[in-house]
């Protein structure tokens, strides 16, 4: 998933057990608490937070508070019936059968029946909808017919009595189920959906332990307790979010104990390692993410792979790691070290400015030359990333000139056939596959001339080859095995100088606990208690 | 040259220069101008010679362990900001930015904004009407929002200028952003400004005898704008183009800071508030140094207006 601040998608992280590593003072043996109110503060509201529109990382804990689906992540990744009581999938891989669990009421006490499962579907299958996440859905017998209006219905979706929900897909997909567990799987309420629309995100209905009891747009969000929850979740009896200001102005309001969370910019993360008192507050969350540098293959000098060897030794990671110290850690490969398939052994390129200009020199280019380097403006990383790499490159002659622009035209621009010839920009994992990384950003069979994922735009028949070999073995060693050697001959390739996996730095008040994270959701607010 | 001219314009008055010499408000305004304007052409060879360091280099010595910004020492008089560069460097090369676009944007807004204003004035009725309601329109849209507009446009496109059928390249145009585009840009959402102020004393010389007489004696139009309007509200012009420099500036800093001024890495007051923003905590010299180098060069030209208005246009001083 490309990543943009407010438009990610962290669907489903794998495991990450080093990069989740705790730092809040959060004691396993201390009992939650219940009661309080919990204060939030986000610097933007959003789009919507209907879960068939809300598309990004930063809602999904909240989305989480209103709206449940049919199964979730335990603390871990395994996934665990919520809604239903339980549910299986058939021998063949396709079809999907879920009871629902009895006495599960919407916010305004209606009871869920399978239909609304049904129904909600349906919805993101509609392209009136406008759902981000209706490519995740098309895996449903008769999904794209539904979608291009050639049928009425969607005939893999079934609900033959009040409690029971049969999904059937075209043909086996084993990450469907990780589908079914995202935001955009809770359960919306067919009558009250019907009644308003569209305005739906202004009389939010869901299942979750909470609902909306105030929203006034950009201002502030007020959730109370569902009366109609049934299940464990929800420690405190309020959240009340304040929309606006800035992090820094967050991080303020943290210590002067008016927010119980925020994010941290790069000065607060300093001042709250630096200080003995504050150090406690300071919490990382590591995500399952790569963020690079990409060359476009196809674009002169970087079809050459002299040159793109010679950006990778030119770029000095560890300095654009001290320039965002907090927000990431060294990346010597492409695929996150938090997953198990990953190369740990993999040491990528060292910085060498020497061997670079020497590199250089063997291509052509003694006297370097002049290029483009593009990064998106709204993201707290890439602005620092890039005059980063652009200082790095001119040391060994590479005079790149930068262009900032925002999320949506980036992904635009960079997805388009000979347009950006580099940049700075990263990739959130989606599902637990390796081939969300070296299938989707590097097979030379995915390059399409215009909404391409893969930015370098970079061929190697012999990796698409690996590749599709990779997609068909079942066998988890083999496929490892296979990845991992994709993922050395990109390296040697260098279409990308990859930087750095990010981690989220978060600052928690006093009286917040709870806060472990969550190798999917990042965290869990349903989960965060108050001492006092 | 036509004697009837001549006499009949109202000539500068004598010793004009001297009473600028002695007027506080010029001397203190010029003075802070003279120096920021010396630092402003100095910078280039200062870096050659090593004085100064370069405005964009990210030096090596320039972040602590933490990555934070090195404190004002010998190496960095003023310290370094968020990515290691040297602050004072950065804020007199932001003078170069600063003084070319502010004064740039102000010659476009002056040119446009005195044509508009004597056009609207001298001829009257219809064209009067047209330009005045045009030029409303523009003040009605807030100058920054505008700005933001146009520098929106600036998005590395290309413009045709010539017929699709013919290869004129040369007449393309690539709309990015830059100081070019941006003096551009200000000047022309600065303009409307001027023009009200240039067409009110149009409307009022025009009436004068020495106009009449012109007219009686068959000047042309162009004639009795050129020789004998244009001189006449020349002290009003020069005010005005004074003043509007300060909110040239001004903008020029705010599209800065909103990122959507010269691009990066490019050192401009602006877009140095902006970075130093999120250190204001631990580094306030980071907000503190750019604002106040604004402030500095906003008030110069505050004072200079003032000053030349008190000498040239004592009346409307008052």
């Amino acid at each position: 998933m490309l990543q943009n601040c407010m438009i990610v998608l962290a669907l489903v992280m794998l495991w990450l057990p080093s990069a989740t590593a705790a730092v809040g003072s959060n004691s396993p043996t201390e009992k939650p608490r219940r009661g309080g109110t919990l204060h939030l503060a986000y610097t933007l509201d959003w789009r919507s937070l209907d879960p068939a529109i809300a598309f990004d990382t930063e809602s999904a804990p909240l989305q989480k508070l209103l709206f449940r689906g049919l199964i979730d992540f335990d603390d871990g990744v395994k996934l665990v019936p919520d809604q239903a009581s339980d549910w299986n999938i058939s021998a063949d891989g396709k079809t999907y059968t879920f009871h629902l669990r009895a006495g599960v009421r919407f916010s305004n006490g209606r009871e869920v029946v399978a239909d609304d499962y049904l129904f909600s579907i349906e919805r993101l299958l509609d392209p009136k909808t406008g759902a981000g996440t209706q490519t995740y859905f098309l895996d449903i017998l008769g999904a794209r017919e539904f979608r291009d209006g050639e049928a009425a219905y969607v005939s893999g979706l079934k609900a033959p009595d009040r409690r029971t929900f049969i999904i059937e897909l075209k043909e086996p997909k084993f990450t469907f189920r990780y589908v079914l567990a995202m935001a955009a799987g809770g359960v919306l309420p067919r009558d009250v959906v019907k009644q308003y629309g569209n305005d739906f995100q202004y009389h939010l209905t869901g299942t979750g332990p909470y609902r909306v009891a105030e929203w006034r747009r950009g201002v502030h969000y007020r959730l109370e307790r569902n009366p109609y929850y049934s299940g464990s979740d929800g420690n405190v009896d309020a959240v009340e979010i304040m929309i606006g200001g800035d992090p820094t102005l967050h991080a303020m309001m943290l210590e002067r104990g008016e927010l119980d969370r925020s994010a941290a910019t790069h000065a607060d993360v300093v001042r709250f390692e630096r200080d003995p008192l504050l150090r406690p507050l300071l919490q990382y969350i590591g995500t399952a993410s790569t963020d690079y540098f990409f060359m476009n293959t196809e674009i002169k000098p970087f079809d050459d792979v002299r040159v793109r060897r010679a950006v990778c030794h030119a770029v000095n990671v560890d300095r654009l790691i001290k320039l965002n110290r907090g927000f990431g850690v060294a990346a010597r490969g492409i695929v996150p070290p938090s997953m198990p398939w990953s190369n740990p052994g993999l040491q990528g390129y060292e910085y060498d400015p020497a061997k670079a200009r020497q590199l250089l020199q063997e291509a052509g280019y003694s006297n370097g030359f002049k290029t483009e380097l593009w990064h998106q403006t709204n993201s707290p990383i890439f602005g620092p990333l890039a005059a980063g790499v652009q200082q790095d490159l001119k040391q060994v002659g590479i005079q790149a000139e930068l262009h900032a622009v925002g999320g949506e035209v980036f992904i635009v621009k960079s997805g388009t056939r000979h347009q950006i010839p580099c940049g700075v920009t990263g990739w959130f994992e989606d599902y637990p596959d390796p081939s969300d990384f070296l299938d989707v950003l590097f097979s030379g069979q995915r390059i399409t001339d215009s909404d391409c994922n893969n930015l370098a735009f970079y061929n190697n028949p012999f990796v698409n080859g690996l590749l599709s070999q990779a997609n068909e073995v079942m066998d988890v060693r083999r496929r490892t095995q296979l990845f991992q050697d994709v993922e050395k001959r990109i390296m040697l390739d260098a279409p990308w100088a990859p930087i750095l996996h990010e981690q989220m730095p978060r600052l928690n008040s006093r009286r917040l606990r709870g806060t472990g994270p969550h190798p999917v959701w990042l965290w869990r607010y349903e989960r965060f208690w108050l001492t006092e | 040259m036509s004697p009837i001219g001549n006499t009949l314009t109202v000539p500068p008055h004598d010793g004009t220069l001297l009473k600028l010499l002695k007027n506080r408000l010029v001397t203190a305004g010029t003075l802070i101008l003279v120096v920021l304007s010396l630092a402003a052409l100095l910078a280039p060879p200062l870096t050659t010679f090593h004085v100064l360091n370069s405005p964009d280099d990210q030096q090596s010595t320039g972040l602590d362990d933490d990555g934070m910004p090195v404190s004002p020492g010998k190496a960095f008089p003023l310290g370094t900001d968020h990515l290691g560069r040297d602050v004072l460097s950065r804020v007199v090369y932001g003078a170069r930015v600063s003084l070319t676009i502010g004064i740039g944007a102000m010659i476009v807004a002056t040119v446009i904004g005195v044509s508009v204003g004597l056009a609207a004035g001298f001829y009257g009725g219809k064209i009067d009407m047209g330009l005045m309601r045009f030029t409303e329109m523009n003040m009605s849209i807030p100058a920054i929002l505008l700005a933001i507009a146009f520098a929106g446009l600036m998005d590395g496109k290309v413009l045709h200028l010539h017929p699709a059928s013919l290869p004129w390249h040369f007449l393309d145009v690539r709309l990015k952003p830059g100081m070019t585009s941006l003096f551009l840009i200000i000047g022309l959402v600065v303009w409307p400004g001027i023009v009200r102020v240039v067409r009110g004393q149009v409307l009022e010389i025009k009436e004068r005898e020495f106009v009449v007489a012109a007219r009686a004696v068959g000047a042309s139009n162009r004639r009795i704008i050129v020789r004998h309007i244009l001189p006449n509200v020349l002290p009003t012009i020069i005010v005005l183009a004074a003043m509007s420099t300060s909110n040239t500036i001004l903008l020029e800093a705010g599209l800065g800071y909103l990122g959507v001024g010269v691009p990066q890495p490019t050192a401009t007051w602006g877009s140095m508030l902006a970075d130093g923003q999120p250190y204001f905590a631990m580094a306030p010299r980071l907000v503190v140094v750019p604002g106040l180098a604004i402030a500095l060069t906003v008030l110069a030209f505050n004072l200079l207006g003032q000053g030349l208005q008190e000498v040239l246009d004592p009346r409307a001083a008052k």
